[in-house]
């Protein structure tokens, strides 16, 4: 019997000492993260990537490889371009407008907090509830609230005014910028929590130091604030461009793409070809023109940022 | 011993009757008068939270002082602006900015305050460096420094604006103890060859007693006393002074003024000279620093001596403590020559020479007597020209 215990003892003994080689290689923790990844992220990736090359619909069984026909005839659609162009003035004018809204916002409240003001708490969160409810109610709510007529509560307070009605959604300048504002609106707040959270790490003393070395409040922004931002705001750039890259529920719910195709984005487009129209294979073409100008943009940001240490 | 130093005209920087207190309770600085002529080195000293640092930040300009004025040169600078100042400041933790190498560091106020052209701010720079030894650096930023290095720049980044005022809060509480004796005697001869002006936080008493030409002691937001520091050590003005000044701290005992003797937890003879100072006070503090007491009294000496048995004792080179706790309970701490000849549990006698003793009402602390300063001076002599 001493024997048979000593023998599960050496066995448990060697299991344990396995189990705490195990521990100390990276590779195991990261094992969940990379399994995740790869069932959830990679692997559709690449089934995009692939679908892209055929010609697999939803109505039809069987798909056949069709080489780079689906680019070919991207790049030959006029109305593909004329998207890209919808597609890049709204991400463009998104990624301005969240990230300096954003930065101006959280700048106040950071000003604020520094010199003991009360209530910050519920100022990031009522501008933080915007971000939680979905777009495609956020599209609704600016959809009933840009009313074209005296029942549209901007309209209404317009009218009053004496301006108006505004053709917010018919016209297809003021359709784009419509979807622009509803947008910021909505993504404004996570640039805000993002800068904000950068600007409390930056110190105190910092600012103090500046202020002896006599710099002024321009001065001090300038040489403290943006430097020590620097790498949340390389970060929030990068998601805003992602986001307003990949927008889609808001701008549905909102104007659908309407008038004509003023306010559709390449996402949107995506959402038409796969799934109003079941050719799979476009969308999953435009899915990967996408994922290309994302990748293309962050590649720029690296680069304009000067981030690659930090990183 | 005089709490407040009187303002003359030749001042360069004044402080009247300066107060700052936080949301109407807290008061972190009261009535705080101190005056510093042009090219002085004063050093404000006290426990953590006495209210220097704040004096400081109020002479730099980040806070604004509650009622009071402050002066520099003559004009109040009181709701001006730091930038405004042209005083220069070192931090407790450097402050440098972490973006920027040390050349960048140590040149942004220039840049900020003057219209000098790049050739001449890099000119400035350069010299600065080589003053303080941190030429190597310039192309390094602050991450890639050692504290001591990281002190050296941000040195260099106050004196390079050639300020009018010079302000340290603590600037070597972070560095080990060898840099920070070396840092010292550095700062010192810094101070004196710039000449300017200079106000020294620190809550380090061997830095105070070392460095200042002046030394201004605050406790609980008020300045306690403002002298040389020989006469803070040999004259403090009150018992706080005292037991904050010197290394060990001063050794006291409470007890009643009976004229001719103080009854307390020990029955100590007074003098003529003590039973004057202690007329007309009931309660008297007997205060003797640990190098004049002796723990082998002379064979004659009767008067002023007790019967202890040793706590601990504590070698540190060429002298030791010894700590004693005397019958009637009151602790006292000897330094004595050497390594003594007796260990713990010992029964000895510990003698108080009266001649020796300081002696504080015991109710509001001031001092009532200090003994002769003992001759300081030592066998050192500067070599004569000539020779």
């Amino acid at each position: 019997m001493a024997t048979a215990d000593s023998t599960t003892e050496q066995v448990l003994t060697r299991v344990r000492a396995t189990w705490r080689r195990l521990l100390e290689q990276p590779l195991v923790w990261l094992a969940p993260t990379l399994v995740l990844l790869a069932v959830f992220q990679l692997y559709p990736m690449l089934e995009a990537v692939l679908m892209s090359f055929t010609d697999e619909s939803l109505v039809r069984p069987g798909a056949e490889f069709v080489g780079i026909q689906q680019y070919a005839r991207l790049a030959t659609d006029p109305e593909f371009w004329e998207m890209l162009r919808v597609t890049a003035v709204y991400a463009f004018s998104s990624v301005v407008l969240h990230v300096l809204l954003g930065l101006v916002l959280a700048l106040a409240i950071d000003y604020g907090v520094r010199r003991g003001l009360r209530g910050h708490l519920t100022t990031r969160v009522s501008v933080l509830l915007a971000w939680i409810v979905p777009g495609i109610i956020i599209g609704l709510v600016w959809k009933v609230m840009l009313v074209e007529s005296q029942f549209g509560a901007i309209n209404h307070f317009l009218g009053l005014v004496g301006v108006g009605p505004v053709p917010f959604r018919s016209d297809p300048t003021l359709a784009l910028a419509s979807t622009i504002a509803a947008g910021t609106w909505r993504g404004t707040a996570f640039s805000m929590i993002m800068i904000y959270g950068g600007l409390q790490r930056v110190p105190t003393r910092l600012y103090e130091a500046a202020r002896v070395d006599g710099a002024g409040r321009w001065h001090r922004f300038r040489h403290v604030t943006l430097p020590q931002l620097k790498s949340v705001l390389f970060v929030t750039t990068v998601l805003v461009t992602i986001y307003a890259l990949n927008t889609f529920d808001l701008i549905f719910a909102l104007t659908g793409g309407g008038p004509g195709r003023a306010t559709q984005v390449l996402a949107l487009f995506m959402y038409q070809e796969a799934f109003q129209d079941y050719a799979l294979g476009r969308g999953a073409a435009i899915a990967v023109v996408m994922l290309a100008a994302n990748l293309l943009l962050t590649g720029v940001y690296l680069y304009a940022f000067d981030i690659s240490e930090e990183v | 011993m005089s709490r407040h130093d009187n303002t003359t005209t030749e001042e360069y920087l004044e402080l009247v009757a300066v107060a700052k207190t936080y949301g109407g309770t807290t008061t972190a600085v009261e009535d705080v008068t101190l005056s510093l002529e042009e090219g002085e080195l004063l050093v404000l000293v006290g426990p953590s939270g006495c209210g220097k640092s704040t004096t400081l930040r109020m002479i730099a300009g980040l806070e604004d002082p509650t009622t009071g004025d402050i002066r520099i040169d003559g004009s109040s600078v009181v709701g001006t602006e730091p930038e405004a100042r042209n005083i220069a400041m070192v931090f407790q933790n450097y402050a440098l900015y972490p973006h920027m190498t040390a050349r960048e560091n140590i040149g942004f106020g220039l840049r900020m305050t003057t219209d000098l052209s790049e050739d001449i701010v890099a000119e400035r720079v350069e010299s600065v460096a080589e003053t303080l030894d941190v030429t190597d650096l310039l192309e390094d930023t602050p991450d890639e420094m050692s504290g001591g290095q990281q002190q050296r720049v941000a040195l260099g980044r106050a004196i390079v604006r050639d300020p009018s005022v010079f302000l340290l809060d603590e600037p070597l509480s972070n560095l080990d103890a060898t840099l920070r004796a070396q840092m010292r005697t550095e700062i010192q001869q810094l101070q004196r060859e710039l000449d300017v002006t200079t106000v020294y936080v620190t809550h380090d008493q061997t830095e105070a007693m070392t460095m200042g030409d002046r030394v201004a002691v605050l406790s609980d937001g008020q300045i306690q006393q403002v002298d040389t520091p020989l006469a803070c050590y040999y004259e403090p003005a009150n018992l706080f002074v005292a037991g904050f000044v010197g290394e060990p701290s001063m050794n006291t005992v409470t007890a009643r003024n009976e004229r001719n003797r103080f009854v307390g937890p020990i029955e100590y003879p007074a003098t003529t000279q003590l039973a004057e100072a202690a007329d007309g006070v009931e309660r008297v503090t007997v205060g003797i620093r640990p190098e004049d007491v002796s723990v082998r009294p002379d064979e004659e000496a009767e008067t002023a001596t007790f019967l202890g048995t040793v706590d601990v004792i504590e070698p540190v080179g060429e002298r030791s403590f010894v700590h004693v706790t005397l019958e009637g309970g009151p602790h006292v701490t000897a330094a004595v020559d050497g390594t003594p000849r007796v260990s713990e549990l010992d029964r000895i006698e510990v003698r108080l020479p009266p001649d020796r003793v300081h002696l504080f009402d015991a109710e509001t602390g001031e001092a009532l007597h200090h003994p002769q300063r003992r001759s300081t001076a030592t066998g050192l002599h500067p070599v004569a020209d000539g020779e």
